[in-house]
């Protein structure tokens, strides 16, 4: 990578490193996992930086990322995560919102890599179905069943989800 | 699916995904990515020749003692390794990015066992001693990366036509394999299939010619290797669906092996790929094949090079594999990143037990480089036994 090459990348992280950071840690739930993941897509892509830079170095780095994450959890094997927060039943008050998003979020860290991928691509990125199949590398359909499934998990993870929406209905 | 859930779901994402990046990302990835590219091991002796270099390996082998270094450690091997270059990217280090960072990289004389500066990266030296590969730009968008040969007596550079890859020098220094295929193509050229695989040339002649490998695994760093006898050549291969565009390696499914006329000689199962050009052991029975893609802790995985059957898994810690230091010894490359202020290499035995450090101290040249090549110390003037190892 030559020199203008190097300027231009570092301008490209450090611009885009807030908002790709992010998505990193929506994925892993942990800072050092998502450093590391982050790290290891900005490496992949400073290799193929000639050619990307004048594309979409940013779609590059969050598939790389993705793809990444992908490769990780096929190591883990499908494992949910055990936290240190436990989710606590949320108390009918003004606080309850803010309870839930806590259950909610030690869920998601709970929730098996596949599955908070596919939840991440779709709430976090709001990316239409075609796309996630294309960034993850499997089918359509297999993105729809899967995020079935991984709400269905979800649920069974954060039960205060339904009561939660049960609440609001009645109101 | 409610909006309600929707909501909360966003809101619970919000709360997960917040903070703020670390400092120095764009110079760790720069740091990573030629830490990784940039591994190579000269195959045998530069001073010496191959024959010369062989009767030491053999000696080697067949005394066995371990030999006792200068500070009282006892050493794995009788052969006695150098650190034969280091890569560009010191300052990388350093400083921010930007166009005042030097690109050089440090090579060994080895008459006179000191180092000496060369305007290029990736340097590769030659076996035999007479070249070195080198990869440099022009330092603009106009002009394509390259590599050349570095003649090292006279400093003049023949730079290759139409292909800029990874490059490395067979045994006997007579042929050059760079990985990658055609430089100058467009972004999408450059991801189709056709494009994938890897060139052979004569040193020479510098004459290219391309042998198309489209499930050739072109994650970060992997590489085509030599074998030890110089006959074949070994790719990594992956599950790449075809036409595909390769965002980062896909899981490496084998290695397959091709015999200098590009043809297909087999293929091994694997899931781990080729990262170093010194994967196999020096008697080429084993492979040491790693994932670069682990999160923290990578291994080597030591594979049979005729079944592809893995024999064991060498646990590394976060270091880098450089490459065999005998058959039953590995070297690895430790920090800055673990930890410490400063790099080290280690040499591991099969269970990933270290036999001996050999610390590349702040001042040393290359301390703070990012890639290294390590070959044979034969010929070096190294009497109080501060280079060698």
């Amino acid at each position: 990578m030559d020199a203008e090459a190097k300027r231009d990348f570092g301008a490209f992280v450090a611009t885009r490193s807030p908002a790709l950071f992010r998505t990193a840690m929506a994925l892993t739930g942990h800072r050092q996992q998502a450093e590391d993941l982050l790290q290891t897509a900005l490496a992949k892509s400073v290799r193929h930086w000639s050619r990307i830079r004048h594309g979409q170095p940013e779609a590059y780095v969050r598939t790389a990322m993705y793809r990444q994450y992908a490769t990780w959890w096929r190591r883990l094997r499908g494992r949910e995560f055990p936290t240190a927060e436990l989710p606590e039943i949320p108390l009918a008050d003004q606080t309850a919102g803010v309870d839930l998003t806590l259950a909610l979020a030690a869920a998601l860290r709970r929730l098996a890599p596949r599955y908070r991928a596919v939840l991440v691509l779709r709430y976090l990125e709001d990316l239409p179905t075609e796309q996630i199949a294309e960034i993850l590398g499997c089918s359509p359909a297999t993105v729809r069943s899967q995020t079935v499934r991984a709400l269905g998990r979800l649920r069974q993870l954060c039960p205060e989800l339904d009561t939660h929406a049960t609440q609001e209905t009645s109101q | 699916m409610t909006d309600q859930l929707e909501h909360d779901l966003r809101a619970a994402f919000d709360r997960i995904s917040a903070g703020e990046p670390p400092l120095g990302l764009a110079e760790g990835a720069l740091r990573r990515a030629r830490r990784t590219r940039s591994t190579r091991w000269g195959a045998v002796g530069v001073a010496a020749t191959g024959l010369a270099a062989a009767a030491v390996l053999t000696v080697g082998t067949l005394a066995g003692a371990p030999h006792t270094s200068a500070n009282g450690t006892n050493s794995a091997a009788a052969q006695p390794r150098v650190v034969t270059a280091y890569d560009c990217g010191f300052r990388v280090l350093a400083r921010p990015v930007g166009p005042a960072i030097p690109q050089f990289s440090l090579l060994l004389n080895h008459r006179s066992g000191q180092y000496r500066r060369v305007p290029y990266c990736d340097v590769a030296p030659s076996p035999d001693g007479s070249r070195a590969l080198v990869h440099d730009t022009d330092g603009s968008d106009a002009h394509l990366a390259q590599t050349g040969v570095l003649d090292l007596a006279t400093g003049r550079v023949r730079w290759i036509d139409g292909y800029n890859g990874a490059g490395a020098w067979s045994p006997d220094s007579r042929r050059i394999l760079l990985t990658g295929g055609p430089a100058g193509l467009s972004q999408q050229a450059s991801t189709e299939p056709r494009n994938n695989g890897f060139v052979l040339m004569d040193a020479a002649d510098l004459r290219p010619t391309f042998f198309p490998v489209p499930d050739a695994s072109n994650g970060l760093g992997a590489r085509g290797v030599w074998t030890p006898d110089g006959q074949a050549i070994a790719i990594s291969i992956c599950a790449c669906p075809s036409g595909a565009v390769h965002n980062g390696p896909w899981p490496v499914t084998g290695i397959r092996l091709y015999d200098l006329r590009g043809h297909q000689l087999r293929t091994l199962p694997a899931t781990a790929g080729l990262w170093s050009e010194a994967a196999f052991s020096p008697d080429g029975t084993a492979m040491a094949l790693t994932a670069e893609d682990s999160p923290r802790h990578p291994s080597v995985q030591i594979a049979d090079a005729r079944t592809g059957a893995v024999r064991q898994s060498v646990p590394l810690l976060d270091d880098q594999f450089i490459g065999w230091y005998d058959a039953d010894h590995l070297i690895v490359r430790s920090g800055p990143e673990r930890g410490s202020t400063t790099s080290a290499l280690r040499i591991v035995d099969l269970r990933g037990h270290i036999v001996r450090t050999v610390p590349l101290r702040p001042g040393d040249p290359g301390e703070q480089s990012v890639g290294l090549s390590v070959g044979s110390a034969a010929g070096v003037p190294d009497p109080s036994h501060t280079l060698t190892f």
